[in-house]
């Protein structure tokens, strides 16, 4: 490394030094700029484009049509339950999964003794593909061979034993609890790890202080986890509004519709209606809820940001 | 007023807290344990027997059929599509990664924050334009078909992971290899690469089990049961077991045990790897 | 033959925030040069730009009579030990030695020699097949030392390099960079530091650096010199403050006349203060001007004054250190307490007044601007 050799060396190892510099941020990005640009952005954009069109996807008879689709959706009465749908299950999830998993992550935080165990146990649900549930609940909430049904019946409470899933007054109930079923162990140990990040001496400093274990949660613990339980709750709300699998399998958004979803009412329109350029419009009007929920949902929960 | 700090809760608190934590045991179990039971039961026993008793006899016939009439394909598909997918995700989104958290360009910032809004998107809007994409190019009904979606839509998140951890690297080690006279690409292939291990383990095991359990992109990119991956087993057994509820539930049972035996061998790296996305908020 | 200089350099953030201001510098080879200064003063940035790991927005920098602002950092014959040590976590300590000289494609041979011979130098050879996690403070530091001997710079740089370490451990460390300097003394050195103590033992040459409202008044550079320099011939108020624990005793005060080699102060007071006659050989200032008297805590001679220059104020607090005490004194009105060091056990107890006097020859005048006002003999 003696000074004539580098000296000399210098002015094309700076060449070459300066080129790659500029150069690297476009080769590292160029691969996942590629896949996202054909496999996120194009379809997006295709999406758009085909809500435009009449058409059934055989062949090349599409009819261009303006935003005759656009119209027809507003007007479309099943597109807007399956809407309502979706929102009843954003609402139920975040009322009945987020204070579940809140009290299973207190009780194991508190609990010591047992609570691995307990918490590996609990963590089973989320392992299990959305098809291999809807499989399972469709088998339990069945009215004849059901265990559900069958409990009810010899505990005396015939009545009770609906058709849990061809009723239509009781399918998006029964979709729900399944969904809650699957998903209450994601958000416990969401809520745990945010447990788990709080300083032991303030809670020290909180009982030299007087306050009892239920003062302790409401008023230091809890605003505490304000970031993670907004973090929560957007999860909740925005992935129900994606929900489609365990539906699918389960009732294929019957009976007559009463468990329809946005993606549910999507496939049908595509696959069994052919209506390709409607099903588009049906993904491109789900895109847009998506987006505009999740941006207000943001803004309106600003406030329960932690600070890092 | 010494002992306050050490107390423990109540007894009445203490067996309200087990009431409710068994009570949630129960919840969890009972489906998985009526899976289990019902699945080993003859046919002749579901029928006859009450829904909640043990087999009469414990019957591994359904298994065998199952294990039989192709399994072991779809077994194979998963394990290539999810293998490939899981490898060129690691690659691909290390290398943005790197560029998007160390590297100074302009557009930095608003690509990454891009790159973060696609978490967003709902897969199911790229589903038909991708399925007319997939037959033009004429690889429709092959594994390969999915590949590109797989990798394309678990990018923002396992660059949003990635970036998050190499940002964690000391700024001084990058200088430091500079003063050595590294470029970009050795920075990245002798430094951040080696140093990101827990990260790339994280984002592996998180697609690894998102894609294992993908449904719907592999129910309309395939059709051929030879082509196709495992949760499109059980949708597939459907038509031929249909009434065969000990037989579905068997097929159910042997689909998910490849991710609870990976469960058993490592819970904590699963469950960290499945919360990945999320615990940053 | 110079080996680094830095002409009229400057450095601001997106073109518009100034952090280094009109650095003029010269380092000879095998010189040690210190940067000190307070925090924000820009001396880990300047050192940087040495390295160039920072661009110069303006002025040169010559390392060797070949001008380096657009060299990549590894041509320029330079070597930097890193505050935190920068070790690469996943590779030995050989290895990490090592990294370097292999990039610039050295023969294997010769690393294997230069490691060795570095690692016998920093006794380390018995670690070189740990990972950095594994040792102390103390020996990471010794390996990042040992990464930089390695090289064979023409330039050590070093950047706040004791900084993370504990005080007994600092004190050993410092000495060791300076023995291991005198060994390598064809290459100069470049250390950052902002303790002043760290500062005065190692430097043959302290550049000063200012931040804040004076550096964007009168440049970063307060001023440059050897420590002796700097400590005796302080050249305003800044420079005088900064280097010296405690610091100088400063004390307003209005010329009342000066004559022939003999002026005469009226320290500020509000009943008076005392009036001093000091034949200090300074440059005479006009009467009536405003200045600061500085004397340094070991200056003030404690007892009753031989002279015409004494001040008496009334004690306030005391500390014993054994070997030496600091008698706190009430300062001027609004001004902070006077300190006094004296040898010993002083017997000044907290309430008293006593008297010191100020040594002609050690006393430092400065003008209203701040800046000191010179000697006139040599």
């Amino acid at each position: 490394m003696n000074t004539h050799a580098t000296v000399a060396a210098v002015p094309l190892a700076r060449r070459r030094h300066r080129s790659a510099r500029q150069l690297a941020p476009a080769i590292f990005l160029a691969p996942a700029v590629a896949l996202l640009a054909m496999f996120l952005v194009y379809p997006l954009l295709q999406s758009f484009r085909l809500s435009l069109l009449e058409w059934n996807g055989l062949g090349e008879n599409s009819v261009f049509v303006g935003l005759a689709n656009w119209v027809s959706l507003a007007k479309d009465a099943l597109f807007w339950h399956a809407l309502g749908n979706n929102l009843l299950l954003g609402l139920f999830s975040v009322l009945i999964q987020l204070p579940i998993a809140m009290a299973l992550a207190l009780l194991l935080d508190k609990a010591g003794r047992g609570s691995r165990t307990l918490k590996i146990l609990y963590f089973l649900p989320l392992l299990f593909s959305s098809v291999a549930l809807g499989v399972i609940f469709k088998n339990i909430y069945d009215p004849n061979f059901g265990p559900i049904n069958a409990a009810l019946n010899a505990l005396g409470l015939p009545a009770l034993a609906k058709d849990w899933l061809g009723d239509r007054s009781y399918a998006l109930a029964a979709v729900t609890a399944v969904i809650c079923w699957q998903n209450v162990p994601f958000y416990m140990i969401l809520f745990l790890a945010g447990l788990a990040s709080f300083p032991p001496d303030l809670r020290e400093a909180a009982t030299l202080d007087g306050a009892s274990d239920a003062t302790i949660f409401w008023k230091i613990k809890l605003p505490h986890l304000q970031g993670t339980v907004r973090t929560a709750a957007m999860l909740a709300v925005i992935g129900s509004l994606r929900y489609f699998d365990l539906i699918y399998v389960m009732t294929g958004g019957g009976p007559e519709g009463a468990s329809e979803l946005m993606a549910t009412y999507m496939y049908r329109t595509v696959f069994s209606s052919f209506q390709l350029g409607y099903g588009s419009t049906v993904a491109s009007a789900m895109f847009l809820v998506v987006t505009l929920i999740a941006a207000v949902g943001m803004r309106l929960t600003k406030r329960f940001e932690t600070e890092v | 007023m010494s002992s306050i700090a050490m107390q423990q809760p109540k007894p009445l608190t203490r067996s309200v807290i087990w009431t409710l934590a068994l009570g949630w045991l129960a919840v969890t179990l009972l489906p998985l344990a009526f899976v289990l039971f019902t699945s080993l039961k003859s046919q002749q026993d579901t029928f006859d027997s009450p829904v909640w008793a043990l087999p009469t006899h414990i019957d591994w016939s359904h298994y065998a059929s199952v294990l039989q009439s192709g399994f072991f394909t779809y077994l194979r598909n998963s394990l290539f599509v999810v293998g490939l997918s899981v490898l060129l995700i690691v690659i691909v989104s290390a290398m943005a990664a790197y560029a998007l958290a160390r590297l100074k360009f302009r557009f930095n910032k608003p690509l990454f924050a891009l790159i973060v809004a696609g978490m967003i998107v709902p897969l199911h809007i790229t589903l038909v334009p991708i399925y007319l994409m997939t037959k033009a190019i004429g690889l429709y009904d092959t594994p390969f078909a999915l590949i590109g979606p797989y990798v394309a839509t678990s990018l923002p998140v396992s660059i949003f992971i990635l970036a998050e951890f190499m940002r964690q690297i000391p700024r001084e080690l990058e200088e430091a290899a500079e003063l050595d006279g590294c470029g970009p690409f050795t920075i990245f292939r002798r430094i951040f690469l080696p140093l990101s291990g827990p990260g790339v383990a994280t984002v592996a095991i998180y697609n690894a089990i998102g894609l294992w359990n993908e449904f719907i992109f592999a129910y309309v990119l395939t059709s051929s049961p030879g082509n196709r991956t495992l949760p499109l087993a059980l949708w597939d057994f459907q038509g031929e077991y249909s009434s065969n509820i000990p037989a579905m539930l068997a097929v159910v049972t042997l689909t998910s045990l490849p991710l609870i035996v990976a469960y058993a061998f490592g819970q904590e790296r699963i469950v960290k790897g499945m919360m990945a996305g999320s615990l940053k908020g | 033959m110079t080996q680094i200089t830095l002409q009229s350099v400057h450095k601001t953030y997106g073109g518009a925030v100034p952090v280094i201001r009109n650095v003029d510098l010269d380092i000879g080879a095998g010189e040690f040069c210190v940067f000190l200064g307070p925090s924000g003063c820009g001396k880990s940035t300047l050192l940087r730009m040495v390295a160039g790991l920072e661009a110069i927005s303006a002025g040169d920098l010559h390392i060797g009579g070949v001008r380096m602002n657009d060299v990549p950092p590894a041509h320029r014959e330079v070597a930097m030990v890193f505050q935190n040590y920068a070790l690469y976590p996943h590779m030995s300590l050989f290895e990490n030695m090592a990294f370097g000289l292999r990039q610039a494609r050295v023969d294997p041979k010769e690393i294997e020699r230069r490691v060795q011979d570095a690692a016998k130098i920093l006794q380390i050879t018995h670690l070189l097949d740990r990972l950095p996690k594994a040792l102390s403070g103390g020996q990471r530091q010794r390996v990042a030392i040992g990464r930089a001997i390695v090289r064979q710079p023409s330039v050590f740089l070093f950047d706040e390099p004791l900084s993370n370490l504990d005080a007994a451990l600092r004190v050993h460390m410092r000495t060791e960079i300076a023995r291991l300097h005198r060994e390598f003394n064809r290459a100069s050195a470049i250390y950052v530091t902002h303790d002043q103590t760290e500062a005065m033992a190692l430097a043959d040459k302290i550049v000063l650096l200012r931040a804040g409202q004076g550096m964007l008044e009168h440049g970063s550079v307060a001023q440059i010199g050897s420590p002796m320099d700097l400590y005796h011939r302080p050249r305003d108020l800044f420079v005088a403050g900064f280097l010296g624990s405690p610091r100088m005793n400063f004390l307003p005060a209005t010329v009342q006349s000066a004559e022939r080699g003999e002026i005469t102060l009226q320290i500020d007071g509000n009943s008076g203060g005392e009036r001093l006659r000091l034949a200090a050989g300074i440059v005479a200032p006009a009467a009536g001007s405003r200045v600061t008297l500085g004397i340094r805590p070991e200056h003030l001679a404690a007892g009753p004054s031989d002279g015409s220059a004494a001040i008496t104020r009334r004690v306030r607090q005391v500390e014993h250190f054994g070997e030496y005490s600091y008698v706190y004194l009430d300062g001027t009105e609004g001004e902070e307490d006077l300190i006094a060091k004296v040898i010993g056990h002083s017997p000044a107890r907290p309430g008293d007044n006593e008297s010191f006097s100020i040594p002609s020859g050690d006393c430092h005048v400065f003008d209203a601007a701040g800046f000191a006002l010179p000697r006139v003999q040599a």
